[in-house]
């Protein structure tokens, strides 16, 4: 597969989210610039309150009535936040689907499984007759065991795998042109994670969807995810290719958030965790928002907005420190 | 499943003892119920012979124990007063009842519900702030006065139906608006409550994501959960209903339970006042019952539980 040729399905500018009143307003996500190609499967890091959930939600315009939204958001050449709410819905399960965090709660707890599944394709216009056999297809397309039985279970029956892999089925069962899992395997197992993670890339095999993975685990990222955002409070600090990224990582927040992973040297299991807190949006003042915590700060980082600088093919931070990290 | 049921039927038995205790006793701290029963020229021998003809000469470990027995046989003895089964007093009584408490929580159920939906799903709007008032004028206003205003307006200024008494479809119109108004307004208030807790869960979340129509997600899927305390709740107002309309029955001379209890009681009548209390008792633990099974049958969860 080549990127380059390919149109991209989601184009994104200058995004913001601001929540609250509107003389003090709570900037979630300002400034995002992104391009989503069909294909890739993209992950998002960040600390809570960084503010991915919020940029995958306002994404596909699936965020909080309260919410106001700034920037545009074009899904398939199509301003999203330009179409009436009536075709964006439409649109919300057919082209766009998302996977929430929470498996043991994003089911109704008073209809089968089977129930579920038949609705959502039913709405996708499966005809009468196929609905039956079209579900049970696919739950076993997520790799559940005698789906015949599943299909008559309530949820509170199933294990909290295996109500992921069914929102999931729910979710891709019109095959999707993007995919946004927001914390997709949180609540999971570590052995349960691997197998959710693998369908996504079943699914990006199968249709040639786009998937947002958002997640604070940077591991599920490294695995999976063919290119990474790392964010801090409410901006895209850096941008890239995993391999890149990974192996050399060029924002300080993005240096000190791979070392705050524990990882074991010789008998060892080392960590650094970062110094200070995540800073309070409404305080943010006019440079860097992570001068305070930054171990290579210097003083136009604290008066001066940073800016973006292009590093390789795909890959920018925000960040003024000439060339990155040394 | 049978299981609970057994368990719950055997708690229901429990409770009406308990229950025919306490009856017998508060019976009994109301008064010697001779001087209201005999006229007053009547000597202390024809006392004492009423006395001893109903038992009430006995100690009142024995009395309750003979009031247990022939209750378990169905016999609830003989009004003090009428001279009549106290049980027929209560039959009749019975079905006038159930009639108008059923025709309330209808109206209730059919106003309060969709009602507290609308204002859940357009929160903030007009609708919403008409349930709100609704609610609380519903809740606030006296039941007696609701009734007599309506009596003024909807008998007297403008005849259309019968202020009171009992007998034709048209007498059921004014008890139940009043009744009706009263508990309308507060499972309007409690459907507003759980049904915007349920559009705020992450399955209504989910399923707005899938695209599932509008429709579907509230009645279907949100109304369904949120219904699972309202059923509750039903089941407690149809009791209220039952023993506690005794305001509305007096104002409309419905010739309901609440009545006859409150008359037995005046007169001391310990026979009718047992049994209609008993009865009460009865009818509301079947509901309580019934609902229990409704909420089993809606609410997977229960049924494994």
């Amino acid at each position: 597969m080549n990127p380059i040729v390919e149109v991209p399905i989601v184009e994104v500018q200058d995004f913001g989210v601001a929540f609250g009143l509107k003389d003090r307003p709570l900037h979630a996500v300002r400034g995002v610039n992104l391009t989503v190609r069909p294909g890739e499967i993209i992950g998002i890091a960040g600390e809570s309150g960084s503010g991915k959930s919020t940029l995958c939600t306002g994404l596909i315009r699936a965020l909080a009535p309260t919410a106001r939204v700034s920037g545009r958001v074009c899904f398939d050449g199509r301003s999203l936040y330009d179409l009436p709410m009536r075709e964006v819905a439409a649109m919300h399960g057919r082209d766009i689907a998302m996977v929430l965090q929470n498996p043991m709660t994003s089911l109704d707890p008073l209809f089968t499984i089977g129930n579920q599944v038949r609705e959502v394709l039913k709405r996708r216009g499966v005809p009468g007759a196929q609905v039956r056999e079209q579900a049970i297809a696919a739950l076993k397309r997520v790799h559940i065991t005698a789906p015949e039985m599943r299909v008559g279970q309530f949820p509170h029956q199933l294990s909290g795998g295996m109500r992921q892999r069914v929102l999931i089925a729910m979710a891709t069962s019109a095959s999707p042109r993007l995919l946004v899992a927001d914390e997709p395997t949180s609540a999971l197992d570590a052995t349960i994670q691997d197998e959710i993670l693998l369908l996504f890339r079943e699914l990006r095999d199968r249709t040639n969807a786009a998937v947002l993975i958002v997640t604070h685990e940077l591991e599920v990222i490294r695995r999976v995810c063919d290119r990474v955002l790392v964010m801090y409070a409410g901006r895209i600090v850096e941008q890239g290719p995993v391999s890149t990224v990974f192996a050399a990582p060029q924002h300080p927040y993005t240096r000190a958030l791979l070392a705050s992973t524990p990882r074991i040297e010789g008998t060892e299991v080392v960590l650094t965790p970062i110094p200070g807190q995540v800073p309070d949006l409404r305080t943010l003042g006019p440079g860097c928002a992570f001068a305070d915590r930054c171990p290579h700060v210097v003083d136009p980082c604290r008066q001066f907005k940073p800016e973006f600088r292009d590093l390789g093919p795909d890959h920018r931070i925000l960040c003024r420190l000439e060339g990155g990290v040394q | 499943m049978l299981l609970f049921m057994l368990k719950r039927l055997g708690q229901t038995l429990l409770t009406l003892l308990v229950l025919t205790f306490i009856i017998f006793t508060l019976a009994r701290m109301t008064g010697d119920p001779t001087p209201l029963v005999m006229p007053s020229e009547a000597t202390d021998e024809d006392r004492q012979f009423f006395r001893e003809q109903y038992g009430l000469d006995r100690n009142l470990a024995a009395q309750y124990v003979i009031f247990l027995n022939n209750a378990a046989h169905g016999d609830f003895g003989v009004s003090f007063r009428f001279r009549t089964p106290a049980f027929d007093i209560v039959r009749e009584a019975v079905g006038p009842t159930l009639s108008l408490a059923g025709s309330a929580m209808l109206l209730a159920i059919l106003i309060g519900v969709p009602l507290g939906c609308a204002a859940a799903v357009r929160r903030g709007g007009r609708l919403d702030q008409f349930t709100s008032l609704f609610a609380s004028l519903g809740q606030a206003t006296p039941t007696f006065w609701v009734g007599l205003m309506l009596i003024v307006l909807l008998a007297i200024d403008f005849p259309i139906f019968p202020s009171s008494g009992y007998g034709t479809l048209a007498h059921y119109a004014l008890p139940t608006l009043t009744l009706g108004f009263y508990a309308s307004s507060s499972i309007a208030r409690l459907t507003r409550a759980n049904m915007v807790e349920t559009l705020k869960s992450d399955f209504v979340y989910m399923e707005r994501v899938l695209g599932l129509s509008g429709w579907s997600i509230v009645l279907k899927h949100a109304l369904r959960n949120a219904s699972l305390p309202i059923v509750t709740y039903l089941g407690l107002q149809f009791g209220l209903l039952l023993g506690g309309a005794v305001v509305t029955e007096r104002v409309f001379a419905w010739p309901g339970i609440g009545q006859t209890i409150v008359d037995a009681i005046l007169y001391r009548d310990y026979p009718v006042a047992q049994a209609a209390i008993l009865t009460t008792a009865i009818l509301f633990l079947t509901v309580n019952l019934a609902v229990d099974l409704i909420v089993m049958a809606l609410d997977p969860r229960m049924r494994d539980a």
